[in-house]
């Protein structure tokens, strides 16, 4: 389809394609996991206990 | 000087000292935190102490390690050599396909979609426009601008080289807010593109830059997120100079101090930052959190989560504050800011339920607790400061042995030690800028000096009214109000005595009323609490002065940057286009053909 730009004072190259839609190219985007359902106490203890100390130390 | 200057030490931004470097750091602050503590209990040992004593000094504490952790980050970057960001032949294209995503909310079209064009040419002069198809992912609400931006887009559509390349989408339903706009956007169209360079509506950016982007993607495929450094550019206003002046002067510094600390843990700040889809989509899904906002619902303040989920599937996330040509406009006056910034303090707070997310690395957690305090600080400089005139006003305190309690070395090195907290590293910048050629490119050292002071002065002054207006975000946000989401207005900047008069006679009103209590009851500190209350109550004064935009032609004394002296190519194009298209009709409706695309993918 041909659309008129006359007076626009526009580069452009005189033709205005309809091929303006997005791609159709779906991709997977999983919920992550962010909410422990642990309770508060339990989260604390797991995170302090030695072996998780000892196992974060290398991220750090 | 350039080539000795600690190249042995921090030349390298990959080096695997990080993790030496954020002990250092962390220790260092806490050494001064725990200093600052020891001044205070020093000062009132002659009045012994009580349960006030004890309180300001655990607040001195607290504070005293989130300042001197903030001046760390300064400091550092000083040590690390400016390198150059864009390597090799800029034209050399990409092997992967890159999206330019620019999301849009309620946003002036024209400004926006001017931006697009001139980032378009500026590939285009390249000739890598066939490695970036830009996508334009409406979320405006505004029938109105709606409209616009279809009789906008269909100009750009004119533009050389944007047939099949350049796209627009406008939801209906803005679920999930700016993240949720690009979800939408993987979901359905990321399989066509192996990377997504992530911009804002104010985002500009130069060809070259987002092809050296892309090129760093290709070179790494453990990278999945490459932030830049974006400068703010197009400033007018003495506020919105100010703004501009520090992301130019000062911010590279303390970037490259974050950058030495961050390892493969590196900050996502939403946009100017490019990211791997593939990764992205399998890593950073945001999930609802339970529970109604501000605390629940969807995530506000997306980038720290994602750049966190990234980091915890493995992939790399590094920000390179070297990469030039990286840009973005900022807001014109204090309540656009403080809107932003209540928008940003909700989201901020929000990661309180993430501490404990699984799996997360712990820098990364530190992160949130960082930007948690960014906000929380304010309150409790506040409650530092009203402890401070109850101690001094309270009736056993003005007899005994507290009457005869004078400022001492140990209050005098407190306030010292924290003044230089806040200014050293933009006075130790400064001085670098002598050796390094910074000083010569900011209009010469005379220039640069006046404009560092400037800031200094200017933002100690803001400091007590950015206290007030933070404070209120953090307690309206704790009693679970939600701020919502306001559209930003960039463009419009004056503000007159009586608009800024009703946006902060509150902060007034709790400046005059603290400065006539302690001149009442507590008048022997009457010296130390005035710096805090004196431009509170003159607030309405600074906020529309300093919103005042000054004509280009006039020469300004303080804040020049070298993209005001020298602007960039992508800058000059962007300009020349805006005003082209600002002297066109736009209120011709767009094609029945534009209409029936958008409607179709809407």
């Amino acid at each position: 389809m041909g659309l008129s730009v006359e007076g626009s004072g526009m580069k452009h190259n005189g033709i205005l394609s309809t091929h303006s839609a997005l791609p159709d190219a779906p991709m997977a985007m999983p919920k992550q996991t962010l909410e422990r359902r642990d309770t508060l106490i339990s989260t604390l203890r797991s995170a302090l206990s030695l072996r998780s100390v000892f196992s974060v130390l290398p991220w750090f | 000087l350039k080539a000795t200057y600690s190249d042995k030490m921090f030349a390298d931004h990959s080096i695997n000292n990080h993790v030496l470097i954020r002990a250092v750091a962390l220790l260092i602050s806490a050494v001064l935190a725990a200093g600052g503590g020891w001044l205070f209990i020093d000062f009132t040992a002659p009045g012994g102490y009580d349960w006030l004593d004890i309180l300001r000094s655990g607040l001195i504490v607290v504070s005293t390690f989130w300042l001197a952790w903030g001046s760390m980050a300064g400091l550092l970057g000083l040590f690390v050599l400016r390198r150059q960001g864009i390597t090799g032949d800029p034209a050399v294209p990409p092997q992967g396909m890159t999206a330019i995503l620019v999301p849009i909310y309620n946003e002036d079209p024209v400004a926006t979609f001017s931006r697009i064009a001139a980032m378009n040419l500026s590939l285009g002069e390249l000739g890598l426009q066939d490695r970036f198809h830009i996508a334009i992912l409406s979320d405006t609400t505004s029938p109105e601008i709606a409209e616009l931006e279809l009789v906008w887009f269909e100009h750009l559509l004119r533009e050389p080289g944007s047939e099949g390349r350049i796209f627009y989408r406008r939801r209906t339903k803005n679920t999930g807010r700016k993240a949720g706009n690009i979800e939408d956007f993987v979901v359905r169209s990321g399989g066509a593109y192996d990377y997504a360079l992530i911009l804002d509506a104010d985002s500009l950016m130069e060809g070259a830059t987002m092809a050296e982007m892309a090129r760093r993607m290709d070179a790494d495929p453990k990278l999945g997120l490459l932030q830049t450094l974006p400068k703010i550019i197009h400033a007018r206003s003495f506020f919105g100079r100010a703004m501009q002046f520090s992301s130019s002067y000062l911010s590279p510094s303390f970037s490259r101090g974050v950058m030495l600390m961050q390892g493969d843990e590196g900050p996502f700040w939403g946009h100017n930052a490019i990211v791997r889809i593939s990764a992205f989509a399998a890593s950073c899904g945001l999930p609802e959190l339970s529970g109604q906002p501000p605390s629940g619902g969807h995530i506000l303040s997306h980038d720290y989560v994602e750049a966190a989920l990234l980091t915890r599937s493995g992939w790399k996330v590094h920000l390179d504050p070297n990469i030039g040509g990286s840009y973005e406009e900022g807001p014109e006056n204090l309540i656009e800011y403080a809107k932003r910034d209540r928008r940003w303090c909700q989201g901020n707070l929000q990661h309180r339920r993430l501490l404990l997310a699984p799996g997360l690395r712990i820098w990364n957690r530190f992160n949130f607790l960082q930007g948690i305090m960014a906000y929380m600080a304010s309150p409790l400089w506040l409650m530092l400061l009203a402890a401070s005139i109850f101690a001094a006003a309270m009736p056993e305190r003005l007899t005994g042995r507290w009457a005869f309690m004078r400022p001492t070395d140990s209050v005098w090195g407190l306030v010292i030690g924290v003044t230089l907290l806040l200014i050293l590293p933009k006075l130790l910048i400064l001085v670098r800028g002598i050796f390094d050629g910074q000083n010569r490119s900011f209009g010469g050292m005379v220039m640069a000096t006046a404009s560092v002071f400037a800031e200094i002065v200017f933002s100690s002054l803001l400091a007590p009214i950015m206290l007030m207006l933070q404070t209120r975000a953090v307690v309206q946000v704790l009693l679970g109000l939600d701020g919502g989401w306001p559209a930003t207005r960039r463009s419009e900047s004056w503000l007159d005595l009586r608009d800024a008069l009703a946006a902060s006679w509150w902060i007034v009103m709790i400046g005059a009323f603290t400065l006539l209590t302690t001149l009442l009851f507590a008048p022997r500190i009457g010296m130390w609490v005035s710096p805090a209350v004196l431009p509170m109550i003159v607030a309405p004064l600074l906020i529309a002065a300093s919103s005042r935009a000054k004509t280009l032609a006039r020469p300004h004394l303080f804040f020049t940057t070298p993209l005001e002296l020298a602007p960039t190519p992508v800058m000059i194009e962007r300009n020349r286009i805006l005003a082209t298209w600002s002297v066109q009709p736009s209120t011709e409706p767009a094609s029945i053909a534009v209409r029936n695309t958008v409607r179709a993918q809407a």
